[in-house]
């Protein structure tokens, strides 16, 4: 959740200025096991939670991607966010989708959104 | 059975459980971050040992021979409970490039028994579980079971010693023996049974075990506090919705059979009762070092008795994850109506990867089919055919005897990497002995002397009578003091022998005086002195020759004025005694080795023996004999 407008910070930068807005996905990843058992109910193991920030920006201008752009195009990141279920604000190391800028006029780019998925499944 | 609480049976049937894994060695901890999957598996075999393997595939590598504990925990009420499976040791380590892994095999301390066996520091004859001691401390382990089939029987010589087997293989044989399931923990080596006892933990984490009496051990152990039945029921919820596979009720075992190399010579015991209400259901063991003696049916009723209605369903199924249950645990499956009330743990393989998936595999054993014709309950018997393969002495070696009433035949055959050797002796013994009270009856009497007579002392045979002066005996009477003995033939015609004055024959308790006939020369062996005590040395006093002729076919002997027990040993008549001979030995051997065949028949008439030989080698035949009788239509000898 975003409760104030320092509560998304990845690489050290306060996302707050840039978003329109941010979906907050908690995804659970099920193994390979997962099926039904012999009485036809659902089973499988859970491997956990892998928490995903969908981020939607502003329109930007050339300086807000000169910011930007080395955190969407790096391999990992640093994301610190609020989490719902634990309540508190945690860190978590996670890897991004791609991007694309839409240029409808000079000077600015819109329709830019990103996505941040955890590497690992979500601590206690 | 694991130790585990309630709570984790439950969480682990259910959706969305959460799984890790852990491994520890020195101050190294290994978590699910480190270790992609584990493998836990093991093979088991009644009557076998067993050794359990752990397959990891791991980021981070680890020295070989490195004694690491593995642990399976899952989540249950938001803290990990963890599952101990004891102690293994990394037996190998392979770099994985495609995955930058390591895979790692690592085995438990059965390992140490994976060495070429070395002679024990032990004195022969010792008891198996002195044996499994012994053994015990060679290797490293401690004994965990103390009671088991066979424990007290008696190894006479050390029967591994130079047979190239391993301590694994001693373990083997030594499962059969006491018929139990060999497996180490941690380092404790158990002969373990399928276990269906109920486990009851109570909340100040001691172990009591309720036994089928209802008696109950207690045990140190930590728990959880919870009560675990070992025979535990599992539901279509355990199982996955493949691959699950229930065959036939295996047993009740009710026959245990006992065979040496390439399964002949068989002794066997059966639980009669039980043949007849199940019909046959056998166990074989082959080959067994240690039951490869002529005493081997010894260790047949407690083996059968251990092992005596042992019943199990053959299954083959993939579980959700079970995890708990452990080498030898005894359950129960429940499946619509379909009630698989006993299954044993014999064989597991857990696959904890991102997911989890347990195959569980029961097979029955190795199926035979014994020809209870030809086999027996026992060697110990007067007519024998064994066949014994000495591995230590790389020797086979065939046995064909039979003993009648008087006469004893054997075939010996031995096969060694030298040759092939082969013996026929058949003894016919031409005596016959009678024994009885003051009169025998002696048939089928062949004539000639007596062999050998024996009068036993009891105080009054042969005793003397003191009459006073005055005493006039009337007429007719005989008076005693004499020694006769008479021989009456098949006429009825009678004939005294009288070995003229002796004295009293004496008795004391078990000791006697004794007089003996023996090869035509009488005498007296004094036992007792006069006073009636016994003698510290015994004496003998001749008396002369004597010969007592029988008459043939049938003849009695009778003590003429007393009364006495009497031996009597006399010929016989039969096909030999034509030669007038008491023993005829009749010897053939044939030796063959690569380079000859020697023969050689003997035939031995009491003290005279006639030998013919034959010696065949490439060159040359020799023939030694006294007489050589060529039959043909010719001959006609080279110069």
């Amino acid at each position: 959740m975003y409760i104030d407008k320092d509560s998304l910070i990845i690489n050290g930068v306060n996302m707050g200025t840039y978003l329109t807005q941010a979906d907050f996905e908690y995804n659970k990843l099920w193994a390979s096991d997962s099926g039904r058992n012999l009485a036809g109910e659902q089973i499988g193991t859970l491997i956990g939670i892998f928490p995903k920030i969908v981020c939607s920006f502003r329109k930007l201008t050339q300086e807000d991607l000169r910011i930007l752009t080395p955190i969407l195009d790096s391999a990992r990141q640093e994301v610190t966010y609020f989490d719902d279920n634990l309540q508190k604000k945690v860190t978590m190391t996670t890897y991004s989708g791609d991007w694309k800028a839409v240029c409808k006029s000079i000077g600015k780019v819109e329709g830019v959104q990103c996505s941040f998925i955890s590497t690992k499944k979500r601590g206690a | 059975m694991k130790q585990h609480s309630k709570e984790f049976e439950k969480e682990i049937t259910l959706l969305g459980k959460q799984q890790v894994v852990q491994i520890t060695y020195g101050d190294v901890v290994l978590t699910s971050e480190d270790i992609n999957s584990a493998t836990p598996s093991y093979e088991a075999n009644l009557l076998k040992s067993v050794m359990k393997s752990l397959v990891l595939d791991s980021n981070k590598d680890i020295p070989l021979r490195t004694e690491i504990n593995f642990k399976y925990g899952l989540l249950v009420n938001g803290e990990y409970e963890y599952l101990d499976y004891g102690t293994y040791i990394v037996y190998s380590s392979e770099r994985k490039e495609d995955t930058r892994s390591y895979e790692i095999k690592c085995y438990d301390k059965m390992l140490w028994s994976m060495k070429d066996y070395e002679k024990l520091d032990i004195t022969y004859p010792c008891t198996i579980v002195k044996f499994i001691n012994t053994l015990c401390k060679k290797l490293g382990y401690t004994l965990g079971t103390t009671d088991f089939a066979n424990k007290d029987r008696q190894l006479k010589d050390d029967v591994f010693d130079g047979i190239n087997y391993t301590f694994r293989d001693v373990l083997d044989d030594l499962a059969e023996a006491t018929a139990s399931t060999i497996y180490v923990k941690d380092s404790t080596l158990i002969l373990g049974q399928p276990n269906d006892k109920d486990i009851v933990l109570d909340t100040e984490n001691n172990l009591t075990i309720i036994t089928e009496e209802s008696q109950e051990i207690s045990v140190e152990g930590t728990s959880y506090g919870e009560t675990q039945t070992a025979n535990a029921t599992f539901e279509e919820n355990s199982f996955k919705d493949i691959n699950v596979n229930f065959g036939a009720k295996y047993g009740p075992i009710n026959s245990i059979v006992l065979s040496r190399s390439a399964g002949s010579d068989n002794v066997f015991l059966q639980d009669e009762d039980s043949i007849k209400v199940n019909g046959l259901c056998e166990l074989k063991i082959s080959d067994n070092q240690i039951m490869n003696q002529n005493d081997r049916s010894d260790y047949l009723q407690e083996i059968l008795s251990t092992l005596d209605g042992l019943t199990y369903y053959i299954n083959d199924f993939t579980s959700t994850g079970i995890m708990y249950l452990d080498l030898l645990d005894v359950y129960s499956v429940k499946i619509g109506d379909h009630v698989y009330d006993k299954c044993i743990m014999l064989n597991d393989e857990q696959d904890i990867t991102q997911g989890l998936e347990e195959h569980i595999e029961t097979n029955e054993p190795e199926q035979s089919e014994t020809d209870y014709k030809k086999a027996d309950k026992t060697d110990q018997k007067l007519n024998q055919t064994t066949l014994i393969v000495d591995k230590q002495a790389q020797q086979i070696q065939g046995v064909i005897n039979q003993i009648g009433d008087r006469s004893d035949k054997k075939t010996t055959i031995t096969a060694d990497i030298d040759g092939l050797y082969s013996k026929v002796i058949d003894t016919e013994d031409l005596t016959k002995i009678a024994e009885g009270l003051t009169e025998v009856t002696l048939e089928n009497c062949y004539p000639g002397n007596i062999l050998e007579l024996h009068i036993y002392g009891n105080n009054s045979v042969f005793d003397g009578l003191m009459p006073s002066d005055t005493l006039v005996p009337e007429e007719g009477l005989m008076p005693r003091g004499d020694s006769i003995i008479v021989i009456t033939d098949k006429e009825g015609n009678s004939k005294e022998y009288n070995f003229g004055d002796l004295r009293v024959l004496k008795q004391n308790e078990e000791t006697f005086d004794e007089f003996v006939l023996d090869n035509n020369k009488a005498y007296i062996i004094r036992r007792i002195d006069s006073d009636g005590k016994t003698l510290v040395n015994e004496k003998t006093e001749e008396i002369g020759e004597f010969k007592i002729p029988l008459g043939e076919d049938t003849n009695t002997i009778k003590i003429k004025n007393y009364t006495a027990k009497l031996y009597v040993k006399y010929a016989i008549k039969s096909t030999y005694t034509d030669v007038f001979a008491t023993k005829v030995e009749m010897n053939t051997s044939i030796n063959q080795t690569a380079d000859a065949i020697n023969l050689e028949v003997s035939k031995k008439v009491d003290d005279n023996e006639i030998i013919s030989k034959i010696n065949q080698s490439a060159e040359q035949i020799q023939i030694d004999a006294d007489k050589i009788s060529l039959e043909r239509k010719r001959n006609q000898l080279n110069k």
